[in-house]
Parts: structure tokens; sequence; C-alpha cells
């Protein structure tokens, strides 16, 4: 759970900050790296690597949501124009 | 006022912006209540996580039903117009109903005891909820009804809503409104006794009457489905009472009275 975590976070990272139109599948990366992270730090073991694998789930949620609800209203204008 | 602002050369949402707030604040609500009803705040995020997951979902797939007729099938295999469409437009009620949904899943697939985080958190839900309505208001989408009385709010440069003319603050009145089911909310979920274990049902029945009742001073009726005299949301609202008042005779005296789980 903590790599996937971490894994999850990352990705969520790089698409809030550089794929920001794909910010909804980036948000919803971003939550399942948190709730993995959350249960990841109930491993006493695996507890650094699940706090870091949080963390970044945590802001690479932020950042899609930041950047990419702008765009969500603008394309369901469009979408509906 | 447009749709974003600008800090560091960045552009940023106010619609994003406010959401972003409204989800900090709620979580920080969530740690206070936690820690008052002695609850662990990881399954409480957990739960959140679940809820957050099954509300975009669920927002998404209203948004679909009630935008059907606009979808346009021939341009499916477009991944520009697939973007457009998922990435576009999201109902608040598909939400709510697609949130408790994936509430009850999260809570069993990791064995977390549900109630008594319902009971604790369901204050961040309207908390979260006015800041995202704040948004709206800054943003110009889900604008009221033209207007010209006190406290009207006249748009000049909001790519969704009329411009240059008058119109009521509908947005910044449901906002107030959430506000103020936060606090009834929060007063009764720190109250001992069984009134803690309404707080969910208490909630859907204030939101459900509020926003049937703010939906007649909307005015982007063109943008979202109405059928016969009421709105999709007033109908979803009218169905949502009808549940809730139903679900309190029937099942509200199986919650136990002593809602840490240990009865």
């Amino acid at each position: 759970m903590a790599v996937a975590s971490l894994v999850l976070g990352i990705i969520s990272i790089v698409i809030g900050l550089f794929v920001s139109a794909w910010g909804w599948a980036g948000a919803i990366i971003g939550i399942i790296g948190i709730i993995l992270g959350v249960q990841g730090r109930k491993d006493p073991e695996k507890k650094g690597l699940a706090t870091a694998g949080l963390v970044c789930s945590i802001i690479g949620t932020v950042l899609c949501v930041l950047f990419f609800l702008a765009c969500a209203a603008c394309l369901g204008t469009l979408a509906m124009a | 006022m447009g749709i974003d602002f600008n800090v560091l050369g960045r552009t940023i949402p106010y619609y994003g912006f406010f959401i972003v707030l409204g989800v900090g604040t709620g979580a920080a609500l969530g740690l206070l209540q936690c820690k008052k009803h002695e609850l662990s705040y990881g399954d409480f995020i957990t739960l959140a996580c679940f809820g957050a997951l099954g509300g975009i979902l669920g927002s998404k797939l209203l948004y679909l039903i009630v935008s059907f007729k606009d979808i346009e099938p021939e341009r499916l295999s477009d991944p520009a117009y697939l973007q457009m469409l998922f990435g576009g437009g999201f109902v608040f009620y598909g939400g709510l109903i697609g949130g408790i949904a994936a509430l009850f899943a999260g809570a069993h697939i990791f064995k977390i005891e549900l109630w008594p985080y319902v009971t604790a958190g369901i204050p961040c839900l309207p908390l979260a909820h006015a800041f995202g309505r704040m948004g709206c208001f800054m943003a110009g989408c889900c604008y009221g009804a033209p207007y010209s009385g006190p406290l009207c709010v006249t748009y000049t440069a909001s790519p969704f809503a009329p411009r240059n003319i008058g119109l009521f603050p509908v947005q910044a009145a449901e906002a107030l409104c959430d506000l103020v089911i936060t606090a009834v909310l929060l007063y009764c979920s720190n109250r001992p006794g069984r009134l803690r274990a309404h707080c969910l049902w208490l909630y859907v029945l204030l939101y459900a009457s509020v926003r049937f009742i703010l939906e007649f001073f909307r005015y982007d009726d063109n943008e979202r489905g109405v059928w016969l005299m009421f709105s999709t949301s007033q109908w979803i609202s009218l169905a949502m009472l009808l549940f809730s008042v139903i679900y309190y005779i029937l099942k509200i005296h199986k919650i136990p009275k002593d809602l840490t789980g240990n009865s």
C-alpha cells in the first residue's frame, strides 16, 4: 500500500503540474493514493514510505483540483454551446 | 469579475481555489470533531476520501444523465470531445448520492464502524459546500434570476452569467444557508443522546428543503434539466425529503444510542 500510494501521489503531482486538463483523472488517482497512504501508515515497518505517499497524494490532489476546476467549468459551457 | 486570478504569474481559478479552501477547512473541522469524539483521524480521512471518490463519480454520472440530449454519439471516438465531456460539468446531488453510497462501501472494505464517523463528520460537508458555492458566486456559474433589489450582483466578465444585468446572489444565499446548517449539525453532533444519531438525516432534510426553495431563484434552467414545473434538483430534493422521512420512521430507532460502537 505504501509504495502504491507514493507512485499514485507522484503521478497525480505530474498531472496537476503539467497536464491540468486531465486534472479530474489526477484528482481521482490522488484520492486513491491518500486512502492507500493512510492505511499504509498502520504498518509500522512502512510508515515512513506511506507518509511520503500520503503527502505526495495530498499535494497532487490539491494541484489537480486547484488548476483543473476552471477548465471543468469552461469546458462544461463549451460542451453545451 | 472574471473566473480566475493570478498569483506569481500562474492563473488560479476561483472555483478550484474555493474548493481547496473548503476541503481544507472541512478537514480541519473533521480533525477537531475526531478529537472531541475520540475517533481515529486516519479512518476519518479514509472514509472522507471514499466519499469524495463516490462524489466525483456520482456528480459526473448525474451530469451526463441530465445533459444526455446534448451528447453527440458520433464524436465519442474523438479524444478531445471525450476529455471535454468527462472534464466539464458536475451535479452536486449526484455527488451527494454517490458519496453516501461510497461511504458505506469504504466502511465495509476497511471494516470501519461508520455511524460514529458520520455523526462527527457530517458538519464538514455543508461547510466545504459553502466554500464551493462561493466559488460559483465568484465565477458567475449557477447564477440567480434577474433582480434589482439590495445585494444584487452584476457580472461584467463572467463567461457563464448574463452580463451587465442585476442578478439575485443565489450562490451566496446557498453558501449562507450551508453555514447555518453546519452550525445546527455541529450543535446536534456534539450533544449526548439520540439527537446525535439523527445528524445525517437532519442534513438531508435541511439541505433538500433549502435547495428546493433556492432553485426557484436560479436562472440557469437552460443549462440544466427541467421536467414539468420543477428542475431536476427540485425533483431530487423532493425524493430525498421523502426518503429521509421514511427512513427516519422505519430505521432510526435501530441506531444504537451509544454511537461509540460499544453498545
